[in-house]
């Protein structure tokens, strides 16, 4: 891993990509249409690897060494939405890549919710839970698998 | 089976009907007489099918000449080809899940999560239309995955007892919805899950 600078940096580059470890056994589909379920992914707050601090078997560690590493670009986090949830009243949520290293991961962060600008720590309703995860399971791309750490780099 | 509740308007959706097959004249075969739960009737199906892949694999060790139509068209008895007793032997395993099956601490499905996902299951076998997987879900619960080329659609039981639905193909924003977790609800999903992939 790259030698950390010793703050937690907070400016990412749009380009910027986020590792994602994903089980191999929630992934399907054939050539292109292989992509992860989106019981594998996360809400609301989802762990990540800074590609600024760290390469793509980086997340393939302890319990996920034989796991996929997958990325997603900073630019791809879901946009602010406004869900109209029953019966009137309108929430905002809006999603942001935050750096948050820790003991022996410098590159951790998270994408992160806020519901009408406020931490939102536990995800309620599950049309905005849904929504956020297959719109992250939509842009995540191959990275490398445990055995070949250079494929789809 | 021959029967499509969720997939058919002309099948009427009572629950009578459902729950005693027998008294509602709609029984299709063996699996339909063994019981009158409807839960209970689905995994019938199962044992069924699980009993007719072993019947046919001991034929296939012990007679070639009974190899190609052992019953005379009567059953499909190619190993393999029906997925339903896998699917519903996944969610057995799914009861099973390890307290320390996610990295990150999530709960492995409840009781309230495996009730649903049967009960959904069931509607699926009725309606003929299998996903491509049943998987524990890091949302804790359990979501069954469909898929075809490009698209995907998602059914999620949550532990919370809350159940979710997806529709979704690259390039273009979900359609996300939440459905109660009772057969009506259940079966409009499979009808747009159907239509979509």
């Amino acid at each position: 891993m790259t030698s950390p600078p010793p703050d937690r940096d907070p400016h990412f580059d749009p380009d910027e990509r986020l590792y994602y470890a994903v089980d191999p056994a929630d992934i399907e589909g054939e050539g292109e249409d292989r992509s992860p379920n989106v019981s594998s992914i996360r809400f609301p707050d989802l762990s990540v690897n800074r590609g600024k601090y760290s390469s793509p078997p980086e997340v393939l560690v302890g319990p996920r060494k034989d796991w996929e590493s997958w990325y997603f670009l900073v630019s791809e986090v879901p946009p602010t939405t406004t869900f109209v949830p029953k019966p009137r009243t309108t929430d905002t949520y809006s999603f942001k890549v935050e750096h948050d290293p820790i003991p022996d991961n410098y590159a951790h962060s998270e994408v992160r919710a806020y519901k009408n600008g406020e931490r939102h720590k536990r995800g309620r309703p599950v049309e905005v839970r849904l929504h956020f995860r297959d719109h992250l399971r939509q842009q995540l791309k191959f990275a490398c698998g445990p055995g070949n750490p250079d494929a789809g780099v | 089976m021959t029967l499509q509740p969720c997939l058919s308007s002309a099948v009427a959706e009572k629950e009578e009907d459902r729950r005693v097959p027998l008294l509602g004249g709609r029984a299709t075969d063996s699996a339909d007489y063994l019981c009158f739960d409807y839960a209970a009737r689905a995994e019938a199906h199962a044992l069924v099918a699980r009993a007719v892949q072993l019947a046919h694999q001991a034929l296939f060790a012990s007679s070639a000449s009974l190899r190609a139509d052992p019953f005379c068209g009567l059953l499909d008895l190619n190993p393999g080809t029906t997925p339903w007793p896998d699917l519903f032997n996944r969610l057995t395993e799914l009861a099973t899940l390890r307290v320390d099956w996610d990295p990150e601490g999530a709960a492995p499905p409840n009781a309230e999560a495996l009730t649903s996902a049967r009960s959904f299951l069931a509607l699926l076998l009725d309606a003929e239309f299998a996903p491509s997987s049943i998987s524990p879900s890091v949302e804790e619960g359990i979501t069954f995955n469909f898929r075809s080329g490009p698209r995907y659609a998602a059914v999620e039981f949550l532990n919370s007892g809350e159940v979710g639905f997806v529709l979704s193909e690259r390039g273009k924003g979900p359609v996300v919805a939440s459905i109660a977790a009772e057969d009506a609800g259940l079966c409009d999903a499979i009808k747009q899950i159907h239509e979509f992939i």
